[in-house]
């Protein structure tokens, strides 16, 4: 994300809202797909792009903007759950329009995300951060407010989980 | 029309309601807007450093971004260096204490030592020279690359007094050129007091207001932190403190995690800070008044964590309830009674201290440490010539029992940093507290 963009995006111009939307809106609702139905994934999507606005927050990198969407989305499906008292049946096809080109690039990804549907929450958004955005452990547990180990146990439970499902492929 | 361009119209026209409504709004928004600009105005900037003094030595080892990995051992003996010290500092009311920089001073202090005085001084910091040596420069290597900690060290000598350089060249790295020649006049202590104010980020504003006649150099080191916690609290509840048989309402932060901390003499809770130094405040509430969070105590506590478990049917979680109340509040410590109550005693005794390796006759007297926290809901800082963290999960978790941690009496609390995230009780300690009065 260019700081150009990232300044358009904060004066609410269409431009900038556009870019951000695009660079991140497939990502936001795939992580999201770990907590709820897609279709509200959609929508808490749409409320994290307007806290951002709200916020106006600075950034010291990319990373940073990513993380803090990343946690705010967790916090809104958490909020969302809360608010209507249930567990939503999570989605058993996680497709989303917009993830080829960038995060799903490479074969082994895109094989671990198809088989990521079989997995309950936590797993999911652990593996997703972990093994598909390529985050520490340290930085998974900080937007999952969980301690390292705890993603440590989360993953090898989800790595269990996903041999039986990888191994047919 | 795609459906990402579907959001951004939506986003882009939902924003503008929002600031139509804000506009509304406009008067409150434009007063809390003149409040910040008074505040900034009222700031004061700090001078550079030293109008009278002349530097010796300037060298800062430039460090190379890099893992840097500690020994546990090592680690192990410096935490029982602070539990050591800190179960024999004077607690009344409110206290706060940071074992790095007086960890460090002496240290510098133990290379410029010989003798009994020597031995003295390393029995207390646990550690032989060479293993010494090596863990200081791994501490400043460590915490020079972090944006979130600082530490610093300074060097005063008064005009006329010689120094044995290989003391100045062996210790350039630590100082990093902040050796200092100056008269030691009312000048030389501003000086140093501008120096305080600058290695805490103006948390500390003064730490001497005079200097004996006697003293011929003042060796400085101080250690500050200023993070966020890692998720925010978004407000503070309301709660009560009871301390001597009183009890006073206070403002408190309330988080529910799913681990805890239970050593058997005291139950704890951790809250972790933004900061790739794995930056955690730990909350200790003991089962009683006799308490002393000693070394002992310190490993009890880490090895005694109940924390959630993964299996195939789920995950195993308790619910813990945790509150603490915010506090700020400043702590000045003599240092020379619990030194020599842990066997240093030789440095301090005038005719038969030994720091030949600094300059002949030089002894030490009355060290004294100036301490400053403020915690409240953003993050922690802190500053001892010298800041906390939790987790709660997403999942419908398979729950064990519930646990109430609420800090509402006097409690002990640590800051400290944890350079390997696998390896839980191989912390580095940075600072000890003792709450009686949250305010």
């Amino acid at each position: 994300m260019k700081e150009t963009g990232l300044q358009s995006f904060f004066k609410g111009e269409k431009e900038g809202i556009s870019a951000l939307v695009e660079a991140y809106a497939p990502r936001l609702i795939a992580f999201l797909c770990g907590y709820v139905g897609k279709a509200d994934a959609e929508d808490l999507t749409e409320e994290c792009f307007l806290t951002l606005l709200e916020r106006k927050r600075r950034f010291p990198n990319e990373k940073a903007l990513r993380t803090f969407l990343y946690r705010t989305a967790k916090h809104k499906a958490l909020n969302f759950l809360r608010r209507t008292k249930r567990q939503t049946a999570l989605d058993e096809n996680l497709s989303v329009n917009g993830l080829e080109e960038g995060i799903l690039a490479d074969e082994r990804k895109k094989r671990l995300y198809a088989a990521m549907s079989s997995l309950t929450e936590p797993a999911r958004s652990a593996v997703w951060l972990v093994y598909l955005e390529d985050y520490s452990y340290r930085e998974a547990a900080s937007v999952l407010n969980c301690s390292p180990k705890a993603i440590d146990n989360t993953l090898s439970y989800a790595k269990r989980k996903l041999k039986t499902e990888l191994s047919d492929l | 029309m795609n459906y990402y361009d579907e959001m951004t119209n939506s986003i882009y026209e939902r924003n503008l309601v929002r600031k139509y409504n804000r506009k509304k709004k406009g008067i409150a928004a434009l007063s809390v807007g003149l409040a910040a600009v008074l505040t900034v105005g009222v700031a004061v900037l700090l001078p550079e450093t030293t109008s009278s003094a002349t530097k010796l030595l300037s060298a800062r080892t430039v460090y190379a971004e890099g893992e840097v990995s500690f020994e546990s051992k090592t680690l192990k003996a410096y935490r029982n260096f602070c539990g050591d010290t800190f179960a024999r500092i004077e607690r009344e009311g409110n206290t706060l204490y940071s074992p790095m920089p007086l960890f460090l001073g002496l240290s510098i202090l133990a290379s410029g030592a010989a003798g009994e005085t020597k031995a003295e001084l390393l029995s207390l910091l646990h550690m032989d020279e060479e293993t010494l040596v090596s863990f200081c420069n791994l501490l400043c290597e460590y915490f020079h690359l972090s944006e979130t900690v600082k530490v610093a060290g300074s060097l005063w000598i008064r005009d006329g007094f010689s120094v044995q350089e290989s003391f100045l060249k062996q210790n350039a790295d630590f100082f990093g050129g902040e050796i200092y020649q100056s008269d030691f006049s009312k000048r030389t202590v501003n000086d140093i007091n501008v120096w305080v104010r600058k290695a805490t980020n103006g948390q500390i504003r003064e730490i001497i207001d005079k200097i004996d006649p006697s003293e011929v150099i003042e060796l400085l080191t101080s250690l500050s932190m200023e993070a966020r916690w890692s998720e925010e609290f978004s407000s503070y509840a309301d709660g009560t403190f009871t301390a001597n048989g009183e009890t006073k309402s206070v403002q408190t932060l309330k988080r529910t995690l799913s681990a805890y901390y239970d050593s058997g003499n005291a139950l704890a809770f951790t809250h972790s800070l933004l900061g790739k130094e794995g930056l955690t405040f730990m909350g200790i509430l003991p089962n009683d008044e006799n308490y002393v969070l000693d070394a002992a105590e310190l490993s009890a506590l880490f090895a005694g964590k109940v924390e959630e478990y993964a299996t195939e049917e789920g995950i195993y979680s308790y619910k813990v309830y945790t509150t603490l109340p915010k506090f700020q509040y400043e702590s000045e410590l003599t240092l020379q009674d619990m030194l020599e109550s842990l066997g240093v005693k030789k440095a301090f005794s005038e005719g038969e201290a030994d720091f030949s390796g600094i300059a002949e006759g030089l002894f030490l007297h009355s060290p004294v440490q100036h301490a400053a926290i403020d915690l409240n809901k953003n993050g922690i800082k802190a500053s001892a010539v010298v800041r906390f963290p939790g987790a709660t999960e997403a999942a419908p978790p398979i729950y064990l029992g519930e646990v109430y941690i609420t800090l509402d009496r006097p409690f002990y609390y640590l800051i400290y940093a944890q350079p390997d995230w696998r390896s839980e009780d191989d912390v580095i300690p940075l600072f000890m507290g003792y709450v009686t009065n949250p305010r």
